[in-house]
């Protein structure tokens, strides 16, 4: 069952299986057993490499696929791969997010600074989350103040 | 005790609310005459003082000769003279360190947008084409956001400090921190440059463009038979008056930029400023 509004996509009830199937995803079983934090991204950037490392300094079991190229820079949209998140606290990584999505922003925003003229509009995040324990996927997009509200607000869910 | 230097000045400015332009003229010259022999006579550290105030009184004589031009004097002659009056005060503010203040400033960025909206700008010229490279004419004339977005695809991005994958688990360091002094950042290994993309979102808002060039004719057709004959014979430059005739302000081009999109010098020559 899923609803949408405000730029928030939530399907719920969505097994684990079906999900793989609709995103043409397989994942080993070995995988799924030894890792808490998977990501399987849509196309990978290093953006996700910057979580990975952080999510391991946090204590996370982090799989990541290996195959496929990296596909970089295209416009200010900043996508963060889908996870999957099992015991590892759902609370650190919602704030490595926030955290991820904060540094973003300071940094368009030194570049503008260097280049006042170009008259760009803010950028926008999207991130992917799929919690295995509620079975529950989610799907925002938005500036960072949106994306933030929405990530706390799963945080004391 | 007041210096007759300053007192020259104020009653310039008197002259000049009165509208006595010749006797202010007159003081304004007084004042600068003082100020040069005050400088061949002080020690290092009044003299650069006096040199800031000379920038700062050159300027507004110059400003007033530009709003003031006299009988035969050109409308290129006028320009110039503005030109010289931003160059001085641009000169004073980046020169001082505790002399001058805030207001210094406001002044050099309203001088300077009046400059542009009474002379316009000189645009550049190159052969049978004009090199355009100023932000507001590229931002409002092309058809399309002029900010640019690449895109690439590579295999893998390896750690600057170990040259190891930074996926890797034994790749321990983190892109953007210092060790021992080198700072880690993620090297793309064997990019392919995919294409590059029109974008009004750009990753990196400095990509953008920054000149184009556009046939001289598109300009010289929109002068008066008479005004083309007069650039031709004169050797005048062609002008742009795009902020004045589109009502923009044009705040947010710094006195650099202004000087560096006309191709003049905006450094003053200190041994020279009698």
């Amino acid at each position: 069952m899923s609803r949408e509004e405000n730029n928030i996509s939530i399907t719920e009830n969505i097994s684990i299986s079906d999900f793989l199937r609709r995103e043409r995803v397989s994942l080993d079983q070995e995988i799924m057993k030894s890792n808490n934090v998977i990501l399987v991204p849509r196309h990978k950037t290093a953006d996700d490499v910057i979580i990975i490392k952080k999510l391991r300094q946090h204590g996370a079991k982090v799989y990541y696929p290996t195959h496929g190229l990296y596909i970089e820079a295209r416009a200010g949209l900043w996508e963060i791969s889908l996870m999957f998140i099992k015991d590892f606290a759902t609370g650190i990584l919602i704030a490595l997010l926030i955290d991820w999505i904060t540094s973003k922003v300071k940094e368009y925003r030194e570049l503008r600074r260097e280049e006042p003229f170009s008259d760009v509009k803010q950028p926008v995040f999207k991130v992917r989350l799929y919690f295995i324990k509620e079975q529950k996927y989610v799907e925002i997009s938005g500036d960072e103040e949106h994306i933030g509200k929405i990530l706390k607000s799963l945080n004391h869910e | 005790m007041s210096d007759i230097i300053f007192d020259y000045i104020k009653k310039a400015r008197r002259e000049l609310e009165e509208r006595n332009t010749i006797q202010a003229e007159l003081l304004y010259t007084k004042s600068i005459e003082e100020i040069n022999r005050r400088i061949k006579s002080v020690d290092i550290q009044k003299k650069r003082f006096w040199m800031l105030e000379l920038w700062l009184t050159l300027s507004e004589f110059l400003s007033m000769r530009s709003d003031f031009p006299k009988k035969n004097e050109t409308f290129e002659e006028s320009r110039k003279l503005r030109l010289d009056s931003l160059r001085y005060l641009h000169k004073a503010i980046t020169s001082s360190f505790d002399y001058t203040d805030e207001s210094h400033v406001e002044k050099l960025n309203k001088l300077q947008e009046l400059t542009i909206y009474k002379f316009g700008c000189i645009l550049s010229e190159n052969g049978t084409q004009l090199e355009i490279s100023c932000p507001i004419y590229i931002r409002n004339s092309l058809p399309f956001p002029p900010t640019l977005s690449l895109a690439f695809a590579y295999e893998k991005n390896l750690c600057s400090i170990c040259k190891k994958d930074m996926v890797d688990e034994s790749c321990n360091h983190i892109p953007g921190t210092e060790y021992d002094g080198k700072r880690c950042a993620m090297m793309p290994s064997n990019p392919t440059l995919l294409h590059t993309a029109i974008v009004d979102r750009p990753k990196d808002p400095r990509c953008m463009v920054i000149e184009i060039s556009l046939p001289k004719k598109s300009f010289m057709d929109k002068l008066t038979e008479e005004d083309r004959i007069r650039k031709l014979k004169h050797n005048l430059p062609l002008i742009c008056y795009f902020c004045r005739d589109h009502n923009i302000r044009p705040s947010e081009i710094s006195t650099e930029k202004f000087f560096e999109m006309q191709k003049i010098d905006i450094d003053i020559d200190e041994s020279n400023n009698e």
